[in-house]
């Protein structure tokens, strides 16, 4: 069984060999905390038998260098008694017999690091010492400062290196010094970034102009809870650019849309390419997810006289549904409905012999 | 972000972002249950009515299309491991929803006969999961899933005539009654507007689809290993609107859907604290009952040869095979080393459908007369395409002193494609002669390398302030392609940092680069070509005006900046401004010296900005609003020789043009939560977006009498097109009792434009005989719903 050993936050540090701290009774403990009152720290030092330290520790060093507490998960829970700290009971890291979780280690200490003094209501120069480690959310809301985002990610990255957090350092949200809990609660009873019909919401506290196209018209169903962030992204590192599941744009679309992967036998080059070449694929005012509507996005590589360009947009019969009399149909043909692919219609490619031109 | 503080979770923690079907997740339990709570399972139950103007296009993204009463569901059941157990499951659903009178489209089957309507009734929009087994040994689930589309109500020639056969409308008979020999009765010319409109030639079809999506997951874990196996079926049913190419544009149809798709994975994974290998087996297999489509069409040509056939091609059947490994070690000190890499095969040898005509019969049209068969297509019966496919990316992570961070990476992405080599005959007419000929098909293939460096230092730790400078070289090199070698410099510079501390920022900058040398060539001259003969033959010539550029290979250089700011100035109240702007910039050098040929794209940029507020008065109480501003403007030009004034090479009809698109979008939206009393709770929802599409036209030939067929006089910008959305959501939720709670929700959703609002009608041009039988394809959508719910939760 795979066994996870936590990383030191100190030159010390946890580890599964080393002697615990004398787990002290419930009375005991709290007569002790009575005793050493506001400025318990040295006095705690010299009621375990120890000499007193020959320089005042500052209050970093101390609330680094804690020892576990006495009791573990049940002195926390003592104080920390309502949700939704204790929803994490309730997840899959509130498992204590599996022994990877943690709470099958050193329970809430696991991820917190160890903190007996803060149990004890120890204090420092008149402030309570803290855990060593504080994730974001509700402790910054409350008015207490986080720990560093490398010294929270670095707890995470303990158990989750392997799977879909593989490729996390050097990726764009490990670059822009974002911090595992600024999108997961583990206090929750559901991660609302893991539930499909909050997740985009998560990311849209970012990812605003996302947002913004989920709203147009034509638009990938992700406030409908049906394609969701994680179906084309892997936030926490994908394997090429823009953080995707698969290796490319293409491939990643292919998961829904396979009937675009071929190859075919007459293939449209830009379609080939990159899926974006044609289409935004978060929304669109235009049909079809497209970037522009038909005849003008065909017209930004074919461009020429005698590519119906002067029908595309030339004339008095430019208006879709107009004539000029005299004239031929020609522009409002182009101009109108699916523009240029109202005969240029296998515009992704075909497999007919005689469909080079994308007709059939 | 450090010190971004999330007030969100608040919010998120039972928020459902879904539309109005599962309003009932703004008041979920999932984060509404007390942590003394020992309730594990609940029901939801509901009644939805739902009136309105245009429901199918309200609800074209979640299912529910049809006015009247619905019966919604949701349910979670769960048991999490006690004690010493690790048994657990997970069975859920949500979405449920049951509605009568709910159609999918209509099409038309290879065979010719007529897929009568899908309901749509049951879980149209619903999800079910089921997660078992035993933490940490092994787990299990199983999916179904289901996405429906409602597309649009498009007038087609055919038909239902209730026996579930294609057929033309109004009498209409195929290919006018031609035989191959005779012309038939009804030709082009004599098949006249009058006729159409006044028979009913003309039935409206409602295009849609629907997946039903399986999915199935087993994990085992021994030790440091895990092995996986998953597969993921879909089967995709249905319609969509599509065109195929006829007299004066196209004509309309529904195209048949039936794909099945399966993508099944095998993976095993190796993970230490120090080492993390996994290897990863993916096959996908696509499916198309189609091969093609028969489509006849209502009249004959007015010359031989007659039509008696005409097949529309479908997505051919196709597989890839995918061979992916990961790999990553932390064995270097202070350093992380990562490794993806994926060989794979994508290949498709689906028979051709039959040597056809096109289905327009139009001799102008000219590709692939029927007759005689050897000068179309092609003797092979299956294409047997391969394309060889391989990706990899290796980097190294490293923070060489404190307070830094390097970054080294390289990355390939290659493409190439074989098949059995033979001959494709294109017919046309003697006047066509460029058409007339043989030659192979050739695809085009691709390496693409990038390789760049990262760098960032922590000048002023204090304020968390962070330097990051980056460099990235792309290498394109194509076969087959209009810009054989390009490259790619791009350099990015950014900056974070907290400013005191109640806020934080980030702006970063980047500029790209993108040179190579383009070669203006015949649009298909690469694809049918045994060889490209050199030298190429340029695009000077006034009989080769269809020269035009591949703006994706095109040299390009691009800046963009990004700049967002969080401000807490207290506790309970979060504020963020993002600023982004991307801008991109296309260079044809060749094209200013061309008459008649087209530049492309020339620039395009992409702005977003809003504010973006958070905040909670008091415990219970929540509010978040925000304005997002978002601008996409795309510019491009065509036959770049030609100057403003309508003389020399440029007298008459030619002309050069210039379009210039530009479409904004300003979005509204408000969220609020308030615990009214210890058993009321209500939240609101509001989002209200704006949508402007500009169109501007520019034709530099301005003539006091434009010239009858002209193409490039007097260009009229198209109408501006405004559109609107809202979407209101008023949700409450009152416990009657410790595990009872009652729903209640009231919605309007509304959405406006005046686009196009194209009429079904064929279309006859003054003093022509030519028949258009265009359909409506996305015309003015409007809808305007409301509905009212009322369920309730029971929590045991």
């Amino acid at each position: 069984m795979l066994r996870r050993v936590f990383p030191r936050w100190s030159n010390i540090g946890p580890r599964c060999d080393a002697p615990r701290v004398r787990r002290l009774g419930v009375g005991a403990a709290l007569a002790l905390v009575c005793l050493l009152g506001a400025g318990g720290g040295a006095t705690a030092v010299a009621l375990a038998g120890g000499a007193a330290p020959a320089a005042q520790p500052t209050y970093q060093s101390v609330r680094d260098s804690q020892p576990y507490a006495k009791g573990g998960s049940k002195t926390c829970l003592r104080c920390h008694d309502t949700a939704p700290v204790t929803d994490v009971l309730k997840t899959p890291m509130g498992v204590a017999a599996d022994s990877r979780t943690p709470m099958g280690q050193y329970g809430c200490e696991s991820c917190h690091g160890p903190s007996g003094d803060h149990a004890e209501l120890k204090m420092v120069d008149g402030k309570l010492i803290l855990p060593p480690i504080l994730f974001e959310k509700p402790h910054v809301a409350a008015g207490v400062e986080a720990t560093s985002v490398a010294a929270q990610n670095k707890v995470c990255m303990g158990c989750h290196q392997g799977d879909m957090p593989i490729n996390w350092m050097g990726s764009p949200h490990q670059s822009a010094q974002l911090a595992c809990a600024a999108c997961h609660t583990t206090h929750a009873l559901k991660d609302a970034v893991l539930v499909r019909q909050s997740q985009p919401k998560v990311c849209f506290t970012c990812h605003q102009d996302v947002r913004a196209m989920s709203y147009e018209y034509s638009h990938h169903p992700i406030r409908e809870g049906k394609v969701v962030c994680m179906d084309c992204h892997n936030p926490m590192g994908g394997h090429g650019r823009y953080q995707l599941k698969e290796f490319t744009v293409n491939q990643t679309c292919y998961q829904c849309h396979a009937d675009k992967r071929g190859p075919f036998l007459w293939e449209h080059q830009p379609v080939r390419d990159n899926c974006t070449n044609c289409h935004t694929p978060h929304g669109s005012n235009q049909v079809r997810l497209l970037k522009q509507p038909q005849n003008f996005l065909c017209a930004s590589c074919h461009s020429a006289i005698d590519d119906h360009m002067g029908g595309t947009f030339g004339g008095a019969g430019t208006i879709p549904g107009g004539n000029q009399t005299g004239t031929p149909f020609v522009s409002s043909m182009i101009s109108n409905q699916r523009a240029c692919l109202n005969c240029h219609s296998q515009i992704h490619g075909s497999n007919s012999p005689a469909g080079e031109f994308f007709f059939k | 972000m450090v010190n971004r503080a999330k007030l969100m979770a608040a919010l998120l923690a039972a928020t459902c972002l879904t539309s109005w079907v599962a309003f009932a997740g703004d008041n979920a339990s999932s984060g509404g249950v007390p942590a003394t709570s020992s309730y594990d399972n609940d029901i939801e139950l509901g009644l939805l009515g739902l009136g309105g103007t245009n429901p199918d296009q309200a609800g074209r993204y979640n299912g529910l299309t049809t006015r009247g009463a619905d019966l919604l569901g949701r349910f979670d059941f769960e048991r999490r491991p006690t004690g010493d157990s690790t048994w657990y499951y997970d069975f859920s659903g949500r979405n449920l929803a049951f509605q009568t009178g709910s159609y999918l489209g209509s099409a038309i089957g290879s065979d010719g006969t007529y897929r009568s309507r899908t309901a749509n009734n049951l879980a149209n929009i619903g999800s079910i999961d089921l997660e078992f087994g035993r933490q940490g040994s092994w787990e299990s689930s199983l999916g179904f899933n289901s996405i429906s589309y409602t597309g649009n109500v498009i007038d087609s020639l055919y038909s239902d005539n209730g026996s579930h056969l294609a057929t033309l409308n109004s009498g209409l008979i195929p290919w006018g009654g031609a035989t191959a020999a005779t012309q038939g009765s009804i030709t082009k010319n004599s098949l006249t507007i009058p006729v159409l409109s006044g028979t009913g030639a003309m039935q409206p079809l409602q295009a849609g689809t629907r997946r039903d999506i399986g999915s199935g997951n087993f994990k085992y874990i021994y030790g440091h290993w895990t092995v996986d196996g998953a597969l993921r079926y879909e089967h995709k049913y249905g319609s969509l609107e599509d065109s195929f190419d006829g007299p004066w544009g196209g004509t309309a149809f529904a195209l048949p859907i039936d794909y099945d798709t399966g993508r099944y994975d095998l993976t095993a994974e190796y993970a230490t604290r120090r080492d993390q290998v996994l290897l990863q087996e993916t096959y996908s297999r696509f499916e198309d009952a189609n091969t093609y489509i028969n489509l006849p069409y209502p009249y004959s040509n007015t010359a031989a040869p007659y039509q008696l056939s005409a097949a529309y091609s479908t997505p051919p059947s196709n597989q890839a095979d995918y061979l992916t490994l990961e790999a990553a070690t932390n064995r270097i000190p202070k350093t992380r080393v990562n490794l993806n890499a994926r060989v794979g095969l994508e290949t498709q040898d689906n028979g051709f459908p039959p040597n056809t005509a096109d289905p327009d019969p139009s001799p102008l049209s000219g590709y692939g007369n029927l007759n005689p068969v050897t000068l179309q297509g092609t003797t092979a019966g299956s294409p047997d395409i391969r394309a060889r496919v391989y990706q990899g990316t290796v980097s190294a992570t490293s923070s060489p002193v404190a307070n830094s961070s390097l970054r080294a990476y390289y990355g390939i992405d290659g493409r190439n494609v074989t098949l059995n080599q033979y001959l494709v005959y294109t017919g046309g007419q003697s006047s066509d002669a460029r058409l007339t000929g043989s030659g192979y098909v050739i695809p085009q293939n691709w390496v693409k390398q990038n390789a760049g460096l990262n760098f960032g230092y922590l000048l002023i730790p204090r304020y968390s302030t962070r330097l990051t400078l980056g460099y990235r070289y792309d290498h394109t090199g194509r076969s087959n392609a209009q810009v054989g070698e390009s490259s790619k410099d791009t350099m990015t510079v950014a900056v974070t940092s907290a400013m005191g501390s109640k806020s934080f920022a980030r702006l970063s900058f980047v500029h790209a680069d993108r040179t190579g040398v383009l070669v203006y060539l015949l649009p298909w001259y690469n694809l049918e070509q045994g060889t490209v003969p050199s030298p190429v033959p340029a695009c000077a010539s006034s009989s080769l005006n269809e020269c035009s550029a591949a703006t994706f290979e095109a040299p390009m250089n691009s800046n963009s900046v990004k700049l967002m700011v969080d401000y807490m100035p207290q506790e309970d109240l979060t504020t963020d401004l993002l600023f982004m702007y991307e801008r991109h910039s296309y260079t044809y050098a060749a094209a200013e010296t061309l008459a008649g040929t087209g530049e492309g794209l020339r620039s395009d940029y992409d702005l977003s900005a809003g504010p973006d507020v958070t905040y909670r008065p008091r415990q219970g109480m929540s509010y978040h609003l925000y304005y997002t501003f978002q601008r996409i403007f795309y510019e491009t030009r065509g036959n770049g020789a030609c100057a403003q004034s309508n003389t020399g090479s440029c007298a008459g009809s030619i002309g050069y043009f210039q379009d210039r698109y530009t479409s904004d979008m300003q979005t509204v939206g408000f969220d609020g939560k308030w615990q009214v009393t210890t058993k009321l709770k209500v939240a609101a929802h509001y989002t209200f977006a704006y949508g402007s599409v500009l169109f501007g036209l520019y034709n530099g030939v301005a003539v006091n009498t434009p010239t009858p067929g002209s193409f490039y006089q007097n260009v009229a910008d198209f109408p501006q097109i405004i559109s609107k959305m809202h979407e209101a959501r008023l949700t409450a939720t009152y416990a009657m009792r410790a595990n009872v709670d009652l729903l209640f929700g009231l919605g309007w959703e509304y959405y406006r434009d005046d686009n196009f609002n194209d009429t079904a009608a064929a279309i006859q041009g003054a003093g022509s005989t030519a028949v258009n039988f265009l359909t409506p394809g996305y015309g003015s959508p409007y809808y305007s719903v409301g509905y009212v719910m009322v369920g309730g939760r029971v929590k045991f």
